[in-house]
């Protein structure tokens, strides 16, 4: 068994099974990155697949500036992005009233499980999705994810605003129906 | 403490995992292959070297044949004394391999109109029997350049005079037409020295051969195999820090039974190191015959996670070289483990057969395309499985053949040290034609080397 710098040398050089192991190690939480992004299935496969195919590529340029995961991370957010075609025209209908949340009660989503959060993240229009998964989820802030998206920073946050005014309505159906099986029971 | 929106989303996900389908790491594994068939040429720096060499040695003779032309030896004399209106050039030329003699009777004539001086040669050449086409086109070309128009001529200067003004002007030996310079004229004077352009008849020489080596050891059918004998053999237990067993082991290992089945096998590619001799021996113009005796020592890695482990004496090998390269052994038991590296090295003496084709004969500088055929015969060869187990073999002892058929093809540039010295660089292309291992053995050994050869030859 390798450690994680012996395991990258490992890669670079083409060891196919020093390869597997760190598809191993992390393709579980990579792909967990790609379902948020993605709205189907095969489409978080496809870009795990390319992702993978990128990050053997590239490995001898990681040069330890970050931790290796978040390395990883970016790759998969990338390619996610790509794949969606990171096009201006999913952010068509820019609103550019969005209301500033300071907190929010307990949302409950502990209770709730993964793959329903997941659901409900991949039921959010695709410009929504990838804002809230980039300010929300990998903590980008809203100028970087402008530059990231080409696209404004009120059109960023409008986006946020948007995903999280949806997501509050999901999460509190969610919580009824938690809460109604808890009565019966 | 309360937390806002996107922060519990942050909790709740962040670190969230999701097993990814199996076929996925398939379906990347087999764009890795693609690309790495793709890649190979490319990303290969000992193959790019090889190939950049063959082709800098090309253009490196092709500009130096260009430009620097081969002077011949050549003496002009006045077979009579010039009048106004003509005169006779003699030269005689002279070509060590063929004895050719020839004469040369130019007229020369001023056309009154311009008063340009035009000499113009007729050759009356006695070729003698044997005379290549080079020499003829060399001749050619002399004459050629022996034709020299000269618009500030005074009438009463002579052919030669004018011929020795002009080899007397400044040139640039290595001038061609993309540097403005021109080239040296091929008008020679008495004193140029003498150099002649001479075919080897034979030679004989030293040479010294390194490059990659890629074993090319295929065992399609090893998967099979391997997790076959590892499931028929009885009660083997392993420690592997890898696979989570029933208790506990000092030092992070788990005592487990060899359950495993990602079976893997692979080789690297080594280093290949030749020295021998070779003899040569012209067999027409430009063909010539070569052979010789090489030494050559070369090896591989070979990585592998199967082992076959004799249970008499505790040694262990890897699946690959207990199942096809060594005897049958009854007493052995398979296990799939670790990932292990161990060291392969083979020695093999060559005796090749080769044509050499002159390609290109420049002066000093010869290019020649070998091509042909050797006998590779193992000598012995050393498996090291890390320091606790090493097994020698040779072809008596094991599965590999003793003689096998390569093919070999490769290009040469050779150099003029003196009359009778070359030295060559050159790129050479080896391959096994036959396999190195048994036929009724579920493998192959089909070992390819593409490298560099410097060698120094005598030559007759």
């Amino acid at each position: 068994m390798y450690n994680e710098k012996e395991l990258i040398q490992a890669c670079i050089s083409g060891d196919r099974a020093a390869q597997k192991q760190l598809y191993q190690k992390f393709a579980g939480k990579l792909y967990a990155v790609s379902l948020r992004y993605m709205k189907s299935k095969d489409d978080a496969d496809d870009v795990l697949q390319d992702a993978f195919i990128k990050i053997f590529g590239k490995l001898n340029s990681f040069r330890n500036d970050c931790p290796f995961e978040v390395w990883l991370k970016r790759i998969v957010i990338n390619t996610s992005l790509t794949a969606l075609g990171r096009r201006k025209k999913v952010f068509d209908i820019e609103d550019h009233t969005h209301e500033i949340y300071d907190e929010s009660g307990n949302l409950g989503l502990e209770s709730i499980a993964y793959d329903t959060l997941i659901q409900m993240i991949n039921s959010l229009p695709e410009g929504c999705r990838m804002v809230f998964n980039l300010f929300a989820i990998e903590g980008y802030k809203h100028s970087e994810i402008s530059e990231l998206l080409s696209i404004s920073e009120g059109t960023s946050k409008s986006q946020f605003s948007r995903a999280r005014s949806i997501l509050m309505e999901k999460i509190e159906e969610e919580n009824s129906k938690l809460e109604g099986r808890l009565r019966k029971i | 403490m309360k937390k806002n929106f996107e922060n519990q989303w942050k909790d709740a996900l962040s670190d969230a995992s999701h097993t990814p389908p199996p076929e996925i790491w398939d379906r990347i594994e087999a764009d890795l292959d693609k690309n790495k068939k793709r890649g190979i040429f490319w990303l290969n720096p000992f193959l790019l070297s090889g190939v950049a060499a063959a082709i800098m040695l090309v253009l490196a003779t092709l500009f130096l044949f260009k430009n620097a032309q081969t002077p011949v030896a050549k003496s002009i004399e006045k077979s009579a004394q010039p009048t106004n209106e003509s005169q006779s050039l003699k030269p005689s030329i002279s070509n060590e391999p063929v004895e050719l003699n020839q004469e040369i009777s130019a007229q020369e004539k001023i056309p009154s109109e311009n008063n340009h001086l035009i000499a113009k040669s007729t050759l009356k050449e006695k070729v003698a029997k044997g005379s290549s086409f080079t020499d003829n086109k060399q001749i050619q070309s002399d004459l050629v350049a022996a034709t020299i128009e000269t618009p500030q001529s005074k009438d009463s200067e002579s052919p030669i005079t004018q011929i020795n003004k002009l080899a007397s002007l400044a040139y640039l030996e290595m001038g061609n037409s993309f540097q403005g310079f021109r080239n040296k004229l091929e008008v020679l004077r008495d004193d140029t020295p003498i150099q002649t352009k001479k075919n080897r008849e034979s030679w004989f020489g030293v040479l010294a051969f390194n490059a990659p080596f890629n074993p090319n050891f295929s065992t399609p059918q090893f998967q099979t195999q391997a997790l076959s004998a590892a499931q028929n053999s009885a009660g083997l237990n392993a420690f592997d820090k890898g696979v989570n067993g029933t208790s506990g082991m000092p030092n992070g290992n788990y005592y487990s039974s060899s359950s495993r089945t990602d079976v893997y096998d692979s080789y690297k590619r080594g280093r290949a190191m030749s020295f021998g001799v070779s003899f040569g021996k012209r067999l027409k113009n430009r063909l010539s015959l070569e052979t010789g005796v090489r030494y050559t020592k070369a090896s591989a890695t070979h990585q592998s996670n199967v082992y076959s482990l004799n249970k008499t004496t505790g040694k262990y090998e890897s699946f690959t070289l207990s199942n096809y390269v060594l005897p049958e052994n009854g007493n052995n038991d398979v296990i799939v483990s670790v990932n292990g590296t161990s060291q392969h090295d083979y020695n093999f003496v060559s005796i090749p057969i080769l044509l050499n084709y002159n390609i290109i004969n420049a002066g000093r500088f010869n290019v020649n395309a070998v091509g042909g055929l050797s006998s590779e015969l193992l000598i012995s060869g050393n498996v090291v499985n890390s320091k606790y187990s090493e097994t020698s073999f040779n072809a008596s002892n094991s599965r590999f053949r003793a003689v096998n058929l390569a093919g070999v093809t490769g290009l040469r540039l050779s150099y003029a040290l003196t009359n009778l010295l070359d030295i060559n660089l050159g790129s050479t292309y080896q391959h096994f034609l036959t396999s190195g291992i048994e036929s009724s053995q579920d493998a192959s050994f089909k070992p390819s080397m593409f490298g560099m050869n410097l060698g120094l030859s005598v030559r007759k």
